[in-house]
């Protein structure tokens, strides 16, 4: 069971009453892109088995989007953030690198 | 509004389908003067904090020269006004039976050129009460949220079994239930099943069990 802060209304928020969202930070290919540029937006995905940054609606709740980081091997929880953002805030960056002895995001 | 439970359901808590209430959903800037002013105007309540409540002082308070200055969470009979925290931009707004679209329409014209929506959605919802010494327990079998840590001033939308609904609490012993209309006859099975004598979890109140 998975158990995440969401970072709006700061309830511990069950999995349950979340919905998931996929991988996060995607760069939306806009209508001059290459049909390759926008065939990787639309269906590739990183899938990794390690951190992972993704997206979640708190559904059932404030029913805000957020973003969490989280081990897809061991469910380990590194954090959640806003929604209002592009990449990882650094400080989450760090504390992945110090929990996972440097491993890459 | 609809009739889900005829009368009050007694196991070992009490269920019961709560008087209508007016309800208008209010969002907008919740963190704005113009919000707060609006919120005090129309029903007497303060902007609450995230998952916490607020209400205003009772009508037999008011111009009597404050002689009890209890609030309505003291009153042993009517429900006052009270104003929930939904999410970070989201209000219920709670108030007399039958004054939802007059509520809707003072709001809408306080907060006039304000970005704002305020909705009467007192015909959309259906209300609850679990009260009781182990109220709590039966929450505790059909809901995620925290409800062992929840006390009177606390409110928080959830899910109940399959359905969204929220929570929250006016007074001691008492949790209100909100949902969909549409699903209250399942809340109503759902609650009472839950609250059915020999089901006692026995983790809160021992001596319920």
């Amino acid at each position: 069971m998975l158990l995440l802060r969401c970072p709006y209304c700061g309830v511990d928020a069950d999995e349950t009453e979340l919905a998931p969202g996929g991988e996060a930070h995607l760069t939306r290919e806009g209508p001059n892109s290459s049909d390759a540029a926008f065939e990787a937006y639309v269906f590739l995905r990183r899938n990794p088995r390690g951190v992972h940054f993704e997206r979640w609606r708190h559904a059932y709740g404030c029913g805000k989007w957020f973003h969490a980081a989280r081990d897809t091997a061991t469910n380990q929880v590194f954090g959640t953030y806003t929604a209002q953002c592009s990449a990882p805030p650094q400080d989450l960056l760090d504390r992945i690198a110090d929990a996972t002895g440097g491993e890459r995001a | 509004m609809s009739e889900f439970l005829s009368r009050p359901y007694e196991g070992f808590a009490r269920v019961e389908q709560s008087a209508p209430r007016a309800m208008v959903s209010l969002r907008g800037d919740l963190g704005s003067q113009a919000m707060a002013a609006a919120v005090s105007e129309v029903s007497g309540c303060a902007i609450p904090e995230p998952l916490r409540l607020t209400q205003a002082a009772q009508d037999d308070d008011r111009g009597g020269g404050q002689t009890s200055g209890q609030s309505g969470a003291q009153h042993g009979g009517q429900y006052g006004a009270a104003c929930l925290w939904m999410s970070p931009d989201e209000l219920l707004l709670l108030g007399p039976a039958g004054t939802g679209p007059e509520l809707a329409a003072r709001l809408t014209e306080a907060l006039a050129g304000q970005h704002h929506l305020a909705v009467d959605v007192s015909e959309a919802r259906a209300l609850f009460r679990v009260s009781g010494p182990a109220a709590r327990e039966v929450m505790m079998k059909i809901t995620p949220a925290d409800v062992a840590r929840m006390g009177p001033g606390d409110a928080r939308r959830t899910r109940l079994a399959q359905i969204a609904g929220a929570l929250w609490m006016e007074r001691e012993a008492a949790i209100e239930v909100a949902c969909f209309r549409s699903v209250g006859a399942y809340v109503a099975e759902l609650l009472t099943t839950a609250a059915r004598s020999g089901g006692e979890v026995g983790l809160l109140h021992p001596a319920a069990t």
